[in-house]
């Protein structure tokens, strides 16, 4: 279960824009803190995920220094993308928590439930 | 007074649960867009009779035909695989269900024969005074993509109960407001995911042959969605109608001898049914991957465009593989 005083967080993604943050994340690995902690993580609902998950997915800094754009990650080694994988897991685990753990930040207006097979 | 700036526009959009009751807005609902159009429609009715001279003096209120709206928008993924693009909205109401997520892979979009309507916002933000659209109860009745050029486009477009106005909130009927006791503000923040797919990138296979010689084309979704808008005794669309969906295929090909684009060429005279993939883009987290089951490809038409022989197969025909299965198309992003 992710920590939810947790406030540095790591991009995910290949292109993030933040306006409240003021801030576009390009780079895979960007560290972003998030004063708001997992509220805040959960309104912004971007490919943001906790310090402590990312650094369990093993990145070296020359792998994120080698792979830091997502453009290029298709022809990246299959020992990085492994280590994507997880964490994209582990940003799924963070964005579809057990439902007693769902405290959502924002309203969820959405209408019908999302079709999920994890 | 101030004029509406073009590029200070927002778009949001959310699916709805009931049909014209507008739900609450999130900052990420936001998507970054090119246009959108939310026209209302409120028709001035014309009297028969006779009045003795050849003038008009006599009108009626009409509002059933409701309103029409169209987005448009460089097609993007979130950028991150298993999670589904911003402009989610717009492929749900298109399949007509949610799109099935596989954790850290993939969002699979296929066919359902349910109807999905939509809220659309629109805020003109410099300054806040202008006036801002929200299209309710909105049925989407074409998604396209269209590939080949500078940038993969996504155009959807339908029709709607209402255009709702900021400006003309306090006069606006209860169904025009949606449900809604007040215009709802913009969310302070956004958030915006994914990478514009560069149109030319990504590849096709038809028939088994990687095919080379595309210059460009459009996958189309016709749903056959649209509002009831004209049952006794309302004003407005108060229901959803869904219609038989088409969906087809448009490429421009360059003339050549290759094997693929003879296979093509044979496959349209024989009329035999094959199977297709387009993927578009190459960056992960944001490659749209279209499976087509069975395309019955027509004659292609023979044309010269500029200095260059071309031949197009417009409205090729994707048709699921039974009477009972709905796999004419998915599309998926990875």
């Amino acid at each position: 279960m992710p920590d939810s005083t947790a406030t540095e967080y790591r991009f995910v993604g290949s292109d993030t824009e933040v306006t409240h943050l003021a801030k576009t994340f390009t780079s895979f690995g960007d560290r972003v803190t998030l004063q708001g902690g997992a509220e805040e993580a959960a309104a912004i609902d971007g490919p943001f995920i906790p310090e402590a998950a990312f650094a369990a997915c093993g990145f070296t800094d020359d792998e994120l220094l080698h792979w830091s754009n997502a453009a290029d990650h298709e022809s990246a080694p299959q020992e990085f993308r492994d280590k994507k994988h997880k964490a994209l897991l582990a940003l799924y685990d963070l964005q579809h928590p057990p439902a007693h753990q769902q405290t959502p930040a924002v309203p969820a207006p959405t209408g019908a439930p999302e079709g999920v097979v994890a | 007074m101030a004029y509406a700036i073009f590029q200070n526009e927002r778009l949001y959009a959310i699916p709805e649960v009931t049909q014209g009751t507008v739900p609450t807005i999130a900052a990420t609902n936001a998507m970054r867009f090119t246009t959108a159009t939310l026209n209302s429609d409120a028709a001035i009715l014309t009297p028969n009779n006779k009045t003795g001279t050849r003038s008009q003096s006599r009108f009626a209120k009409g509002r059933r035909k409701g309103s029409n709206w169209q987005v448009v928008m460089d097609l993007a993924g979130s950028g991150t695989a298993g999670t589904k693009p911003d402009s989610d909205p717009f492929f749900q109401a298109a399949f007509g269900q949610v799109g099935t997520v596989v954790a850290a892979t993939s969002v699979t979009y296929s066919m359902a024969d349910t109807l999905i309507p939509l809220s659309i916002f629109a805020y003109k933000n410099n300054p806040t005074t202008l006036n801002n659209h929200i299209s309710l109860g909105s049925l989407e009745r074409e998604l396209k993509i269209g590939f080949g050029q500078d940038f993969a486009v996504l155009t959807a477009s339908g029709d709607s109960m209402w255009s709702l106005d900021s400006t003309s909130f306090a006069s606006a009927t209860a169904t025009e407001k949606g449900g809604l006791a007040a215009f709802p503000a913009e969310p302070a923040s956004q958030t915006y995911n994914g990478t514009e797919i560069v149109g030319f990138t990504g590849s096709i296979t038809i028939a088994g042959s990687a095919i080379a010689e595309i210059r460009e084309g459009t996958v189309t979704i016709t749903t056959g969605n649209s509002p009831i808008a004209d049952t006794f005794g309302s004003f407005y669309p108060n229901g959803m109608y869904g219609a038989r969906r088409n969906v087809t295929l448009d490429i421009n090909a360059y003339d050549s001898d290759s094997a693929g684009m003879n296979a093509l060429r044979l496959n349209a005279l024989t009329q035999t049914a094959v199977s297709a993939t387009i993927v578009f883009g190459t960056v992960a987290g944001n490659i749209l991957t279209c499976t087509i089951g069975r395309l019955i490809l027509p004659l292609p038409q023979q044309a010269q465009n500029s200095d260059r022989f071309t031949n197009a197969f417009q409205g090729c025909r994707c048709l699921a593989s039974t009477d009972t299965a709905k796999d004419e198309l998915s599309m998926a992003w990875t």
